[in-house]
Protein backbone atom coordinates (compact mmCIF):
# COMPACT_ATOMS: atom_id res chain seq x y z
CA UNK A 1 0.00 0.00 0.00
CA UNK A 2 2.70 2.38 1.23
CA UNK A 3 4.15 1.96 -3.09
CA UNK A 4 0.76 2.92 -4.43
CA UNK A 5 -0.34 6.31 -2.53
CA UNK A 6 2.77 7.45 -3.84
CA UNK A 7 2.54 6.62 -7.55
CA UNK A 8 -0.98 7.35 -7.44
CA UNK A 9 0.34 10.86 -6.73
CA UNK A 10 3.27 10.85 -8.65
CA UNK A 11 0.69 9.69 -11.61
CA UNK A 12 -1.40 12.70 -10.84
CA UNK A 13 0.97 14.90 -10.49
CA UNK A 14 2.66 14.13 -13.99
CA UNK A 15 -0.70 14.19 -15.84
CA UNK A 16 -0.98 17.54 -14.21
CA UNK A 17 2.55 18.83 -15.91
CA UNK A 18 1.53 17.54 -19.01
CA UNK A 19 -1.67 18.63 -19.70
CA UNK A 20 -1.12 22.44 -18.15
CA UNK A 21 2.08 22.06 -21.21
CA UNK A 22 4.69 22.47 -18.02
CA UNK A 23 6.78 20.00 -19.68
CA UNK A 24 7.68 22.04 -22.86
CA UNK A 25 10.26 24.04 -23.33
CA UNK A 26 8.58 26.96 -25.51
CA UNK A 27 6.50 27.39 -21.73
CA UNK A 28 8.96 27.20 -19.32
CA UNK A 29 10.98 30.03 -21.45
CA UNK A 30 7.83 31.92 -21.98
CA UNK A 31 7.69 32.43 -18.85
CA UNK A 32 10.72 34.27 -18.76
CA UNK A 33 10.26 35.96 -21.96
CA UNK A 34 6.84 37.38 -20.91
CA UNK A 35 5.55 35.54 -23.49
CA UNK A 36 3.74 32.91 -22.29
CA UNK A 37 2.73 33.51 -18.89
CA UNK A 38 1.22 29.45 -18.60
CA UNK A 39 3.64 29.07 -15.60
CA UNK A 40 2.75 31.83 -13.65
CA UNK A 41 -1.23 30.43 -13.88
CA UNK A 42 -0.21 27.01 -13.71
CA UNK A 43 1.31 27.70 -10.50
CA UNK A 44 -0.24 30.12 -9.14
CA UNK A 45 -3.75 28.17 -9.08
CA UNK A 46 -2.39 24.69 -7.53
CA UNK A 47 -1.03 27.51 -4.59
CA UNK A 48 -4.50 28.88 -3.91
CA UNK A 49 -6.16 25.73 -4.39
CA UNK A 50 -3.78 23.66 -2.15
CA UNK A 51 -3.65 26.50 0.78
CA UNK A 52 -7.21 27.05 0.49
CA UNK A 53 -7.94 23.62 0.64
CA UNK A 54 -5.40 22.88 3.65
CA UNK A 55 -6.24 25.61 6.18
CA UNK A 56 -9.91 25.20 5.94
CA UNK A 57 -9.35 21.42 6.41
CA UNK A 58 -6.72 22.49 9.19
CA UNK A 59 -9.36 24.79 10.77
CA UNK A 60 -11.99 22.27 10.89
CA UNK A 61 -9.93 20.30 13.06
CA UNK A 62 -9.73 16.91 10.25
CA UNK A 63 -5.92 17.16 9.35
CA UNK A 64 -2.92 18.40 10.55
CA UNK A 65 -0.49 20.36 8.29
CA UNK A 66 2.90 19.31 7.58
CA UNK A 67 5.89 21.49 8.63
CA UNK A 68 6.13 24.25 5.92
CA UNK A 69 10.04 24.16 4.43
CA UNK A 70 12.64 26.09 6.53
CA UNK A 71 13.45 29.47 5.59
CA UNK A 72 16.97 30.90 5.73
CA UNK A 73 16.98 34.02 3.81
CA UNK A 74 20.06 33.94 1.74
CA UNK A 75 20.09 30.26 1.04
CA UNK A 76 16.62 30.22 -0.56
CA UNK A 77 17.37 33.15 -2.71
CA UNK A 78 20.52 31.98 -3.43
CA UNK A 79 19.50 28.78 -4.35
CA UNK A 80 16.66 30.12 -6.98
CA UNK A 81 19.11 32.80 -8.62
CA UNK A 82 20.78 29.37 -9.46
CA UNK A 83 17.98 27.19 -10.41
CA UNK A 84 16.39 30.14 -12.76
CA UNK A 85 19.64 30.61 -14.75
CA UNK A 86 19.42 26.43 -15.12
CA UNK A 87 15.60 26.41 -15.93
CA UNK A 88 16.08 29.00 -18.31
CA UNK A 89 19.14 26.98 -20.34
CA UNK A 90 17.21 23.65 -20.18
CA UNK A 91 13.72 24.65 -20.06
CA UNK A 92 12.64 21.90 -17.36
CA UNK A 93 12.99 21.62 -13.47
CA UNK A 94 13.22 18.42 -11.55
CA UNK A 95 9.02 17.70 -12.08
CA UNK A 96 8.80 18.54 -15.39
CA UNK A 97 12.01 16.47 -16.76
CA UNK A 98 10.26 13.29 -14.93
CA UNK A 99 6.73 13.93 -16.53
CA UNK A 100 8.48 15.11 -19.76
CA UNK A 101 10.74 11.55 -19.92
CA UNK A 102 7.27 9.68 -20.03
CA UNK A 103 5.69 11.22 -22.70
CA UNK A 104 9.15 9.95 -24.46
CA UNK A 105 11.17 13.22 -25.01
CA UNK A 106 14.60 11.73 -24.89
CA UNK A 107 16.26 15.01 -24.35
CA UNK A 108 14.84 14.94 -21.17
CA UNK A 109 15.15 10.95 -20.14
CA UNK A 110 18.66 10.82 -21.61
CA UNK A 111 19.91 14.15 -20.85
CA UNK A 112 17.88 15.81 -18.48
CA UNK A 113 17.88 13.06 -15.61
CA UNK A 114 21.58 12.34 -15.77
CA UNK A 115 22.59 16.43 -15.66
CA UNK A 116 19.98 16.22 -12.41
CA UNK A 117 21.99 13.28 -11.19
CA UNK A 118 25.31 14.66 -11.49
CA UNK A 119 23.89 18.04 -10.12
CA UNK A 120 22.72 15.93 -6.88
CA UNK A 121 26.36 14.04 -6.56
CA UNK A 122 28.28 17.61 -7.01
CA UNK A 123 25.77 19.32 -4.54
CA UNK A 124 26.40 16.20 -2.05
CA UNK A 125 29.97 16.21 -2.29
CA UNK A 126 30.82 19.71 -1.95
CA UNK A 127 27.37 20.36 0.77
CA UNK A 128 30.01 20.49 4.16
CA UNK A 129 32.11 23.06 2.62
CA UNK A 130 29.50 25.90 2.51
CA UNK A 131 26.18 25.01 3.08
CA UNK A 132 25.82 24.27 6.79
CA UNK A 133 27.53 28.08 7.14
CA UNK A 134 25.01 29.41 4.68
CA UNK A 135 21.70 27.92 6.42
CA UNK A 136 22.88 29.67 9.73
CA UNK A 137 22.65 33.19 7.71
CA UNK A 138 18.78 34.93 8.60
CA UNK A 139 17.75 31.65 9.89
CA UNK A 140 13.57 31.75 10.90
CA UNK A 141 13.48 27.92 11.06
CA UNK A 142 10.06 26.06 9.91
CA UNK A 143 7.54 29.16 9.64
CA UNK A 144 4.99 30.32 8.07
CA UNK A 145 4.22 34.32 7.09
CA UNK A 146 1.17 34.32 9.27
CA UNK A 147 3.85 32.69 12.34
CA UNK A 148 5.99 35.73 10.68
CA UNK A 149 3.64 38.76 10.91
CA UNK A 150 1.31 37.10 13.86
CA UNK A 151 -1.72 37.24 11.86
CA UNK A 152 -4.53 35.07 11.35
CA UNK A 153 -2.99 32.14 8.85
CA UNK A 154 -6.81 32.09 7.18
CA UNK A 155 -6.50 35.59 7.10
CA UNK A 156 -3.30 35.84 5.18
CA UNK A 157 -4.48 32.59 2.86
CA UNK A 158 -7.75 35.11 2.06
CA UNK A 159 -5.68 38.04 1.37
CA UNK A 160 -2.87 35.59 -0.86
CA UNK A 161 -5.99 34.27 -2.66
CA UNK A 162 -7.36 37.37 -3.61
CA UNK A 163 -4.49 38.92 -4.81
CA UNK A 164 -3.95 36.16 -7.39
CA UNK A 165 -7.63 36.58 -8.16
CA UNK A 166 -7.19 40.13 -8.84
CA UNK A 167 -3.71 39.47 -10.82
CA UNK A 168 -5.35 36.85 -13.06
CA UNK A 169 -8.46 39.45 -14.03
CA UNK A 170 -5.68 41.55 -14.88
CA UNK A 171 -3.70 39.22 -16.60
CA UNK A 172 -6.51 38.17 -19.07
CA UNK A 173 -8.38 41.37 -19.49
CA UNK A 174 -5.63 43.58 -20.38
CA UNK A 175 -3.83 40.67 -22.21
CA UNK A 176 -0.41 41.79 -19.99
CA UNK A 177 2.14 39.41 -22.08
CA UNK A 178 4.34 40.32 -25.00
CA UNK A 179 3.92 39.13 -28.30
CA UNK A 180 6.68 36.54 -29.83
CA UNK A 181 8.65 38.17 -32.17
CA UNK A 182 9.65 34.16 -33.29
CA UNK A 183 5.76 33.13 -33.93
CA UNK B 1 -18.75 9.79 -18.53
CA UNK B 2 -17.61 10.17 -22.36
CA UNK B 3 -17.41 14.12 -21.83
CA UNK B 4 -15.17 13.49 -19.14
CA UNK B 5 -13.11 11.28 -20.89
CA UNK B 6 -13.37 14.18 -23.54
CA UNK B 7 -11.78 16.50 -21.67
CA UNK B 8 -8.99 13.97 -20.04
CA UNK B 9 -7.72 13.34 -23.64
CA UNK B 10 -7.19 16.58 -24.34
CA UNK B 11 -4.37 17.48 -25.57
CA UNK B 12 -3.57 20.60 -23.40
CA UNK B 13 -5.80 22.38 -20.74
CA UNK B 14 -6.32 25.52 -19.98
CA UNK B 15 -3.47 26.00 -17.42
CA UNK B 16 -5.95 27.03 -14.40
CA UNK B 17 -7.34 23.75 -15.07
CA UNK B 18 -4.40 21.81 -14.61
CA UNK B 19 -3.29 23.92 -11.88
CA UNK B 20 -6.51 22.79 -10.40
CA UNK B 21 -5.35 19.61 -10.65
CA UNK B 22 -2.22 19.70 -8.99
CA UNK B 23 -3.33 21.91 -5.95
CA UNK B 24 -6.17 18.69 -5.70
CA UNK B 25 -3.03 16.76 -5.74
CA UNK B 26 -0.88 18.96 -3.01
CA UNK B 27 -3.73 18.34 -0.94
CA UNK B 28 -4.68 14.53 -1.52
CA UNK B 29 -0.71 14.03 -0.49
CA UNK B 30 -1.31 15.88 2.75
CA UNK B 31 -4.42 13.88 3.65
CA UNK B 32 -2.92 10.09 2.66
CA UNK B 33 0.14 10.39 3.78
CA UNK B 34 1.01 14.07 5.35
CA UNK B 35 3.73 14.41 2.90
CA UNK B 36 3.90 17.25 0.27
CA UNK B 37 5.53 16.84 -3.30
CA UNK B 38 8.87 17.30 -4.08
CA UNK B 39 11.05 16.33 -7.37
CA UNK B 40 14.09 17.10 -6.51
CA UNK B 41 14.51 15.12 -3.25
CA UNK B 42 14.12 12.04 -4.46
CA UNK B 43 16.58 12.85 -7.14
CA UNK B 44 18.81 13.91 -4.63
CA UNK B 45 17.80 10.27 -2.85
CA UNK B 46 18.62 8.33 -6.37
CA UNK B 47 22.14 9.56 -6.29
CA UNK B 48 22.34 9.21 -2.45
CA UNK B 49 21.56 5.69 -2.49
CA UNK B 50 23.83 4.95 -5.56
CA UNK B 51 26.63 6.97 -4.44
CA UNK B 52 26.52 4.59 -1.52
CA UNK B 53 26.66 1.48 -3.35
CA UNK B 54 29.18 2.57 -5.84
CA UNK B 55 31.51 4.44 -4.28
CA UNK B 56 31.02 3.98 -0.12
CA UNK B 57 34.46 5.69 0.50
CA UNK B 58 33.80 9.05 -1.24
CA UNK B 59 30.84 9.87 1.23
CA UNK B 60 32.27 8.93 4.02
CA UNK B 61 32.07 11.01 6.85
CA UNK B 62 29.67 13.77 4.94
CA UNK B 63 27.15 14.75 7.33
CA UNK B 64 25.32 15.27 4.29
CA UNK B 65 24.32 11.69 4.03
CA UNK B 66 22.92 10.94 7.25
CA UNK B 67 20.33 13.44 6.40
CA UNK B 68 19.42 12.37 2.70
CA UNK B 69 17.58 8.65 3.31
CA UNK B 70 18.93 6.04 0.64
CA UNK B 71 17.14 3.31 -0.42
CA UNK B 72 13.62 2.84 -2.19
CA UNK B 73 11.50 5.70 -0.73
CA UNK B 74 8.46 7.19 -0.72
CA UNK B 75 9.78 10.09 -2.67
CA UNK B 76 11.41 8.14 -5.44
CA UNK B 77 7.87 5.54 -5.71
CA UNK B 78 6.53 9.21 -6.11
CA UNK B 79 9.37 9.74 -8.79
CA UNK B 80 8.69 7.18 -11.02
CA UNK B 81 5.02 8.04 -10.51
CA UNK B 82 5.70 11.24 -11.80
CA UNK B 83 7.18 10.14 -14.60
CA UNK B 84 4.29 7.28 -15.39
CA UNK B 85 1.90 10.40 -15.21
CA UNK B 86 3.66 12.04 -17.81
CA UNK B 87 3.23 8.78 -19.85
CA UNK B 88 -0.27 7.90 -19.38
CA UNK B 89 -1.03 11.78 -19.70
CA UNK B 90 0.58 11.52 -23.16
CA UNK B 91 -1.79 8.27 -24.38
CA UNK B 92 -4.68 9.80 -23.23
CA UNK B 93 -4.20 12.47 -25.92
CA UNK B 94 -2.46 10.01 -28.29
CA UNK B 95 0.47 11.95 -27.86
CA UNK B 96 3.25 9.86 -26.87
CA UNK B 97 6.22 9.15 -29.34
CA UNK B 98 10.24 9.04 -28.69
CA UNK B 99 11.63 12.01 -30.19
CA UNK B 100 15.01 13.63 -29.45
CA UNK B 101 14.13 17.35 -29.59
CA UNK B 102 10.27 17.86 -29.53
CA UNK B 103 10.33 21.80 -28.90
CA UNK B 104 9.48 23.82 -32.37
CA UNK B 105 10.99 26.71 -30.46
CA UNK B 106 14.27 25.54 -30.28
CA UNK B 107 15.82 25.22 -33.33
CA UNK B 108 15.07 29.21 -34.26
CA UNK B 109 17.30 30.13 -31.31
CA UNK B 110 20.40 27.47 -31.42
CA UNK B 111 19.65 25.84 -35.07
CA UNK B 112 19.06 22.30 -35.73
CA UNK B 113 22.02 21.15 -34.37
CA UNK B 114 20.27 18.23 -31.73
CA UNK B 115 23.57 18.10 -29.73
CA UNK B 116 23.41 22.01 -28.31
CA UNK B 117 20.02 20.66 -26.79
CA UNK B 118 21.58 18.30 -25.41
CA UNK B 119 24.28 20.10 -24.09
CA UNK B 120 22.47 23.08 -22.93
CA UNK B 121 19.95 19.84 -21.04
CA UNK B 122 22.80 18.28 -19.28
CA UNK B 123 24.01 21.53 -18.12
CA UNK B 124 20.65 23.11 -17.17
CA UNK B 125 19.80 19.99 -15.57
CA UNK B 126 22.95 19.93 -13.38
CA UNK B 127 22.57 23.94 -12.47
CA UNK B 128 18.79 23.15 -11.55
CA UNK B 129 19.47 20.32 -9.04
CA UNK B 130 23.03 22.85 -7.08
CA UNK B 131 20.13 25.31 -6.67
CA UNK B 132 17.43 23.26 -5.38
CA UNK B 133 20.05 21.71 -3.28
CA UNK B 134 21.17 25.23 -2.06
CA UNK B 135 17.40 26.51 -1.48
CA UNK B 136 15.70 23.32 -0.22
CA UNK B 137 13.79 22.35 -2.97
CA UNK B 138 12.43 22.78 -6.80
CA UNK B 139 9.42 23.80 -8.03
CA UNK B 140 7.40 21.18 -6.81
CA UNK B 141 8.87 20.35 -3.35
CA UNK B 142 9.28 24.50 -2.10
CA UNK B 143 7.64 26.79 -4.52
CA UNK B 144 4.03 25.10 -4.38
CA UNK B 145 4.25 23.40 -1.83
CA UNK B 146 6.13 25.09 0.46
CA UNK B 147 3.74 28.42 -0.88
CA UNK B 148 0.80 26.35 0.26
CA UNK B 149 2.15 26.04 3.55
CA UNK B 150 2.46 30.24 3.59
CA UNK B 151 6.26 29.26 3.47
CA UNK B 152 8.61 32.39 3.34
CA UNK B 153 11.23 30.50 1.76
CA UNK B 154 8.63 29.46 -1.19
CA UNK B 155 8.64 33.30 -2.07
CA UNK B 156 12.46 34.01 -1.51
CA UNK B 157 12.69 30.70 -4.17
CA UNK B 158 10.26 31.89 -6.39
CA UNK B 159 11.60 35.67 -6.49
CA UNK B 160 15.24 34.69 -7.26
CA UNK B 161 13.88 31.78 -9.76
CA UNK B 162 12.06 34.60 -12.21
CA UNK B 163 15.04 37.27 -11.54
CA UNK B 164 17.35 35.14 -13.19
CA UNK B 165 15.39 33.25 -15.19
CA UNK B 166 14.80 36.36 -17.02
CA UNK B 167 18.21 37.43 -16.93
CA UNK B 168 19.42 34.39 -18.82
CA UNK B 169 16.68 34.50 -21.34
CA UNK B 170 17.26 37.63 -22.19
CA UNK B 171 20.95 36.85 -22.83
CA UNK B 172 20.52 33.59 -24.82
CA UNK B 173 17.50 35.64 -26.89
CA UNK B 174 19.21 39.17 -27.29
CA UNK B 175 17.26 40.81 -30.45
CA UNK B 176 14.96 38.41 -30.54
CA UNK B 177 13.87 38.11 -26.76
Amino acid sequence: MHILIPLFLGVLFGAALNKGGLTQYKNIVGVFRFTNLTVIKFMLTAVCVAMTGLFALNGLGLISLPQPPATYVLGNLLGGLVFGVGMALAGYCPGTCAAGSGEGKLDYLLTGIPGLLAGAVIFGLVWPSFFPALREVANLGQVNLAQLWDASPFLVVIAFVLLVAFLFYLLERNRLYRKDKLD
Amino acid sequence: MKQLWTFISKESWSPYAAGVLLGLTCILAVVLANRTLSASLPVAEIAATGLKAAAPQAIEGNPYYFIIPTGLTWEIWLFIGTMLGGFLSALSSKTFKLRWNPDPLWPKIFGPQPWKRWLAGFVGAIIVQFGAGIAGGCTSGLAVSGGMLLAPSAFLFMAGMFASGILVAFIIYRGRY
